[in-house]
């Protein structure tokens, strides 16, 4: 018994541990996600300058050298947040960048070992292999830097600027001031106006401790599982159990004998353990310490009492159990049974609606992982226009310029548009309606229309044949003229082909655009042709940052400065495979433990039923009889999950066809191989 | 009785895993110049909408997305009594997202909603 409750002390303590790393990863970087509500909460007002990047060919060091100078000279300072996405790391990037006068984030940022220093070139990451530069996390596979504005090697983007004394808008206009004396070319713009922001009130809490209760599911089933498994153990020590009670043990005092005594002394142990190597780990950093302590003690108090609750079944069974009566063949174990029967019943119940749910999940995850490596190669060199950088280009919409380098984009590089929108009525989003928008290049490179034939002004709706009523057809017809201010002609075609999608989402589980989806080709108005946003293009290199040059280099040409952050569609559509794949696998993981919950609460049916009526069987089983029939297993073993399943149609009210039959054949063989198990139970009875 | 109270200890336990999925939050707003709604599709799925319907015709009014403190990308820009959305993934990490209006003549972003990530 001892040796069992080290076992489920260990499984406890290894959960907790486990459980604690993303909350202790959160812990140590939450900061630099929200590190403008510590400069709010500690009464900095910001202000948010965007900077263009005509500056770029300017030596960056000596940029935010002059910079950083200049903040501190006029009592202000600065942070500034960049995401992206690393092609070498395979994974997506964050970095902050502050002033050297900062004083709030080593207060926040939990380091391996040591403190941050700003003002050396240090850059402090999360899988930074030197301890005194590295980031405390557990497996976190994001990337997360910070350092001083020094090291940025890009001269514009967003800065956020707060002041430290006297007055904000003065020392910022100072600040200004300077720096264009330095650099007269610079040119910026404020990001908010003020007039209008509203945001969550929302403090910046180091630890919110709302985090500490995901994976609920989990972790409720552990303990279950765990308890499950000792009261096998339980029902081979009734004879000693009834001994104890014969010398004048109550079932209370048995019960902390056998149970509670061990597992508070073995969860004080390994979990002290467990701290001192944190401590001797940390030793280096102990504010990183004392975090990573809290969320593992936090994780483990919760498992902790969570199998302290579910350990009652072991009380309610040593109660159950008489003082001398075993000896003779007479035991009392029905209220064991009953508790069995139920949490039968209640598994049951939670099994159900997650059966078909998970079924699915197994058929996606099984899609989008063999689909993978195909759409891994279609995506390779695909690029889309992400982030917007604070350009002239914007400014110069709609003219002949704007409109060359859009058509220089088409012609050169299969710049085309296939984006997914949904119909909407007044705030009122219908996600059930989905609409593809399509532009006059993607029309052609798909042949949908002939270019002889293509009327520049008008509206295009492709429908695939037999797909919509004429209700359909004309209700999508009216909603396309909202996209454009003067009526024009909608063309309404047919079509029987399939169009290619690039969807990111969408393309994990299909190469085409869904059959029942409208695709709207809306024309530009005029004064508004030319834009690129939202659209993709082809580029011969698969590497981001060689097609981040190439873009800047035409934008260049064509005399603008950088305006976007181009980004591969492959990495934004691994985001997604990454995001999914964990979900539909952790589904399945859940489904797992509920089954062998299920599974080990038919055992303690099985084994309360034997305990209930050995003599019964054993008589049966000397004689040659079979010791129990399938009806009467079926009456007394099966009909808990009968009875779950009527109290989810109940609540859930019906099931369709289709999800009753895989219900069915599901417990039917799952239930048949356990039956063939327990038979051999019951035939063993001596 | 005893069967009743079992009953009840287990149907909290029941009650406690059915806990629900997360729902998408939206909100929206509307003066003389724009109906401008957000939303996020929820579920962890990373992808936050920005519409807006113009209804004044010497602006164009771009739908804009993106992490809090940092850039943010725009789409395209919608004229009088026209609707135009926007949605776009952000780093999976970041939990505020800020949802605004940019003008095609450039100036700051209006209208902005910063919101916490479901």
């Amino acid at each position: 018994m001892k040796k069992n409750i080290l076992f489920l002390t260990i499984v406890i303590i290894i959960s907790s541990f486990y459980f604690s790393f993303k909350n202790f990863n959160n812990i140590s970087t939450n900061v630099i996600y929200q590190y403008g509500d510590i400069l709010e909460e500690n009464n900095m007002e910001i202000k948010g300058i965007q900077v263009k990047r005509n500056i770029n060919e300017i030596n960056s060091f000596d940029f935010h050298k002059n910079f950083n100078e200049l903040l501190i000279k006029n009592n202000l300072n600065t942070f500034k947040v960049v995401y992206g996405y690393s092609e070498e790391l395979q994974t997506s990037t964050v970095e902050l960048y502050v002033s050297t006068n900062d004083k709030y984030l080593s207060k926040y940022i939990l380091l391996d070992k040591g403190n941050l220093d700003l003002v050396s070139d240090n850059v402090y990451s999360t899988n930074n292999k030197l301890r005194n530069l590295r980031i405390a996390n557990f497996f976190d596979d994001s990337y997360i830097s910070v350092t001083s504005i020094i090291n940025d090697n890009d001269n514009g983007g967003m800065y956020n600027i707060t002041s430290l004394k006297g007055d904000f808008e003065q020392n910022f206009n100072n600040f200004i001031l300077d720096l264009k004396n330095i650099y007269p070319s610079i040119d910026y713009s404020l990001m908010y106006n003020e007039n209008f922001i509203e945001t969550n009130e929302t403090k910046f809490k180091m630890i919110d401790y709302k985090e500490f209760f995901g994976n609920k599911k989990i972790k409720i089933l552990i303990p279950i599982i765990l308890i499950f498994l000792l009261c096998s153990k339980i029902f081979e020590l009734t004879k000693k159990i009834s001994v104890m009670k014969i010398e004048g043990y109550s079932s209370l005092k048995i019960y902390w004998n056998l149970f509670f005594k061990n597992f508070i002394l073995y969860s004080t142990i390994v979990s002290s353990i467990i701290i001192l190597l944190l401590y001797f780990y940390y030793l280096g950093n102990l504010r990183t310490f004392k975090y990573i302590s809290i969320c593992f003690i936090l994780q483990f108090l919760q498992l902790f009492l969570l199998q302290i609750i579910t350990s009652i079944i072991i009380y309610l069974i040593i109660k159950t159990i008489p003082i001398k009566t075993y000896l003779k063949g007479k035991t009392n174990l029905k209220e064991v049974f009953s508790i069995a029967f139920v949490s039968k019943v209640v598994i049951g119940f939670i099994i159900i609606p997650m059966i078909i749910p998970t079924f699915i999940n197994i058929k996606n995850l099984y899609q989008i992982s063999t689909r993978n490596k195909k759409v891994q190669e279609k995506l390779e060199n695909i690029y889309f226009f992400g982030t917007q950088l604070y350009s002239n280009y914007f400014e110069d919409i709609g003219s002949d310029n704007f409109i060359a380098l859009h058509d220089y984009l088409s012609e050169n590089n299969e710049l085309k548009s296939l984006s997914l929108g949904y119909y909407f009525e007044g705030s009122e989003v219908d996600f059930n309606k989905k609409i593809y928008f399509i532009d006059k290049n993607a029309l052609f490179l798909e042949n949908l229309v002939k270019k002889e034939e293509f009327k520049e002004n008008e509206i295009y709706i492709f429908i695939k044949e037999n797909s919509m009523n004429e209700e359909e057809i004309e209700f999508y017809k009216n909603h396309s003229l909202s996209y454009l201010t003067e009526t024009t002609n909608v063309n309404i075609i047919s079509i029987n082909k399939k169009i290619e999608t690039l969807n990111p989402k969408e393309i994990l589980y299909n190469d085409y655009i869904e059959d029942s989806v409208p695709i709207f080709y809306i024309p530009d108005e005029k004064g508004l042709e030319g834009q690129i946003v939202e659209k993709t293009f082809y580029y011969k290199s698969t590497n981001d940052i060689n097609s981040q040059k190439y873009i800047n280099e035409i934008f260049k040409s064509f005399g603008y400065t950088p305006t976007f952050r181009i980004e591969h569609l492959k990495n934004l559509y691994n985001n997604y495979y990454n995001f999914y794949y964990n979900e539909f696998s952790k589904s399945i993981i859940i489904l797992g433990l509920i089954i062998i919950t299920y599974y080990l609460s038919c055992n303690l049916m099985v084994d309360t039923d034997i305990a209930l009526n050995r003599k019964k069987y054993f008589i049966l089983n000397v004689e040659g009889f079979i010791p129990i029939t399938f009806i009467e297993y079926f009456i007394k073993i099966l009909s808990p999950i009968v009875i779950g399943y009527i109290l989810n149609l109940f609540i859930y009210h019906s099931f369709s066809i289709n999800e009753l039959i895989i219900f069915l054949a599901f417990f039917t063989i799952f239930e048949l191989i356990m039956f063939l198990q327990f038979y051999l139970k019951y035939t063993k009875v001596r | 009785m005893k069967k009743l109270k079992i009953f009840v200890v287990l149907g909290v336990l029941v009650a406690s895993l059915q806990f629900l999925n997360v729902f998408a939050y939206s909100g929206g707003w509307e003066d003389e110049r724009v109906n401008y709604i957000y939303w996020s599709q929820g579920g962890g799925s990373n992808m936050y909408w920005t519409g807006v319907t113009n209804k004044i015709s010497y602006d164009q009014y771009k739908p804009c997305v993106g992490p809090a403190g940092s850039e943010y990308s725009c789409g395209k820009a919608a004229r009088k009594s026209q609707y135009k959305e926007y949605g776009f993934w952000v780093n999976n990490d970041n939990n505020k997202i800020v949802h605004g209006l940019e003008t095609q003549s450039g100036g700051p972003l209006q209208y902005i909603v910063e919101m916490q990530k479901d």
